[in-house]
Order: structure tokens, then C-alpha cells, then sequence
């Protein structure tokens, strides 16, 4: 198998903003808990992050601020083992010179700077189709 | 994780959340010429669209105007933005994300960071300016998710001094 499909569509949809010292991936998990969100996609998030740890093939990276710029954000929450929401998020960050740095964003250690300001939608998967 | 303190005191709650049942999703070309920010603003103001997520896909641009986030020394903020850094063309953008919210009755903001390779080859990111990113030949991308019922609206924020977006239900 080398692929799974599944086929699905958008249900509701959260403005959000993320005030500071709350955790990007917490913020968005605690989210989809209050709201009872299975599944979600990130559909945009500009903000702002105080430093940023993020994780390659090379392994962690700190990047220290503050003031990281986020520029690029893609990611997903789904259901863990036990049925909570859990964020894998991805994305690009930018020091005060302007050099980004990628990598997947390390679960508790990308505490918002100013703000966030995030929309996340629910996705609803139907069943799967191969 | 450090955590940040800001000039005033810390407000509550810490996820500001407004929700929506409704949708709608747009693709938009932006030609040679238009602005990337303001002329997106623009077609979505006469979609009847004031507040959404936008996904850049992609583009072209002969300048680019762009800011970074640097300490503030006055101390009223935390962090202001850098002087604006201009950059001449060709620019390729390579994606970035937007947030659209009404300013006020008569303005909306669109708030924009995106990721970029300058002529001199170098990648770069930060915060574009409206109005100094002109889309060059070849057009730029964008995907647009509006909000229904869910909207961002400017709001002076008491803890970190800035004028920020916040979510709101519409009336």
C-alpha cells in the first residue's frame, strides 16, 4: 500500500487568535478539544513567535528570537491513540534580518510572541476511498 | 520555553475563538501590474468578502516591500517592526499566508507574511507592505477561504499595545 485515500469535506470553520506565551500546537490542540474538532486543516496563520524549535532529518533546531515572523504555517490535527486532537504543523519562520528557517514545528516549544491570528477548519472524511 | 512579558497586564481568555458554519472558496489570478495585497483586498471587498485566510500559490513580482519584527526601544511594545526594506526584481514568491479583517467601516487590513527568492538568489521572508509589491509578468496565485459568520476585526490590545485582529461574531 502506498497510498491512502480518503475522501472527505470541510465542515466548521474557527477564526482564532493566539495571545502570547501559549504554545502554537498546544493552542491549536486545546482548540479542537473545546470545540469538539476530530480532524482539522490549517487554512491560514499569520503571526509571530518568541523563538522557534523546529525539527528536520537533521534533528532540532532553535532558532532564538524574539520576534520570529511565521511565514509559512501547513499542517493537520487528527485524532492520537487515545481519540485527542493532536497538530502536526510545518511550516517557515524569519529572524529580524529576514533569513527563514523550515521544519516541523516541535509540540510545546513555539510559545506566540504578539499574536496569531489562525483559521482552522474541520474536516469531515467520509470513509476511504482506496 | 521562555515566556514574554508584555507592557500591560495579561488578558483573558488566551485563544480568542469565533466560529462558522458556512465557507466559500476562491481561487485568484493577479495580472502584471496590480498590487499584490491591495488589488487581493480589493477583489474580495467586491466579492462582498471582509474577512478570510488567503494561501498565496505561487508568483511573480518586479519589487517587493517588506518589514521584519526587531525589539521596540521605546518600550511602549515589546517588538515594533524593522524599517521597511525594499527589494527590486525580479522577485520569485514562493507561498505565504494572509489574514483579511475589516479595519474599520470603511477599511479592511490584510495582514500578510509570506516567502520569498530576491534576485540575488537569497530566500527571504517577512511581513509584505501593502501597496510596494508589484506582481511582475507571469501573475501570482492565491487561494481564498472566507469566514461566513466568523470575522476579524481590529482591536486595541491592552496587553501588548499593538492594534491586533481578533475574532468576532458578526451580527
Amino acid at each position: 500500500m502506498t497510498a491512502v485515500v480518503t475522501a472527505g469535506r470541510f465542515g466548521r470553520l474557527l477564526a482564532v487568535r493566539v495571545r502570547p506565551n501559549l504554545d502554537l500546537t498546544l493552542g491549536i490542540e486545546a482548540l479542537c478539544a473545546d470545540h469538539g474538532v476530530r480532524h482539522a486543516e490549517v487554512r491560514a496563520a499569520v503571526g509571530s513567535l518568541t523563538d522557534a524549535v523546529l525539527v528536520t532529518a537533521n534533528g532540532r533546531r532553535t532558532i532564538a528570537g524574539p520576534g520570529l515572523e511565521i511565514a509559512l504555517t501547513a499542517g493537520r490535527v487528527a485524532p492520537d491513540e487515545s481519540g485527542q486532537p493532536r497538530a502536526q504543523l510545518y511550516g517557515l519562520v524569519s529572524d529580524g534580518d529576514g533569513r527563514p528557517y523550515g521544519g516541523a514545528f516541535a509540540r510545546g516549544e513555539n510559545p506566540v510572541f504578539v499574536t496569531l491570528e489562525l483559521i482552522l477548519q474541520e474536516w469531515l472524511p467520509d470513509r476511504q476511498a482506496t | 520555553m521562555r515566556a514574554i512579558r508584555h507592557p500591560g497586564p495579561p488578558l483573558e481568555p488566551r485563544l480568542l475563538t469565533a466560529r462558522s458554519d458556512t465557507s466559500q472558496e476562491f481561487a485568484i489570478e493577479l495580472g502584471a501590474g496590480a498590487d499584490l495585497l491591495a488589488t487581493l483586498a480589493d477583489a474580495l471587498e467586491r466579492l462582498g468578502v471582509d474577512t478570510a485566510g488567503i494561501r498565496f500559490a505561487g508568483g511573480n513580482l518586479d519589487r517587493i516591500g517588506f518589514v521584519t519584527g526587531v525589539i521596540d526601544p521605546t518600550g511602549y511594545r515589546i517588538a515594533t517592526h524593522s524599517a521597511p526594506a525594499y527589494l527590486e526584481g525580479p522577485i520569485l514568491l514562493i507561498g505565504g499566508s494572509a489574514i483579511l479583517g475589516r479595519e474599520s467601516a470603511e477599511r479592511l487590513r490584510l495582514h500578510c507574511h509570506a516567502a520569498f527568492v530576491a534576485a540575488d538568489g537569497a530566500a527571504r521572508s517577512g511581513h509584505l507592505l501593502p501597496g510596494c509589491c508589484p506582481v511582475g509578468t507571469g501573475g501570482a496565485r492565491a487561494f481564498v477561504t472566507s469566514t461566513g459568520n466568523a470575522q476579524f476585526a481590529v482591536v486595541f490590545d491592552a496587553e501588548t499595545n499593538f492594534p491586533l485582529m481578533q475574532p468576532v461574531a458578526r451580527a
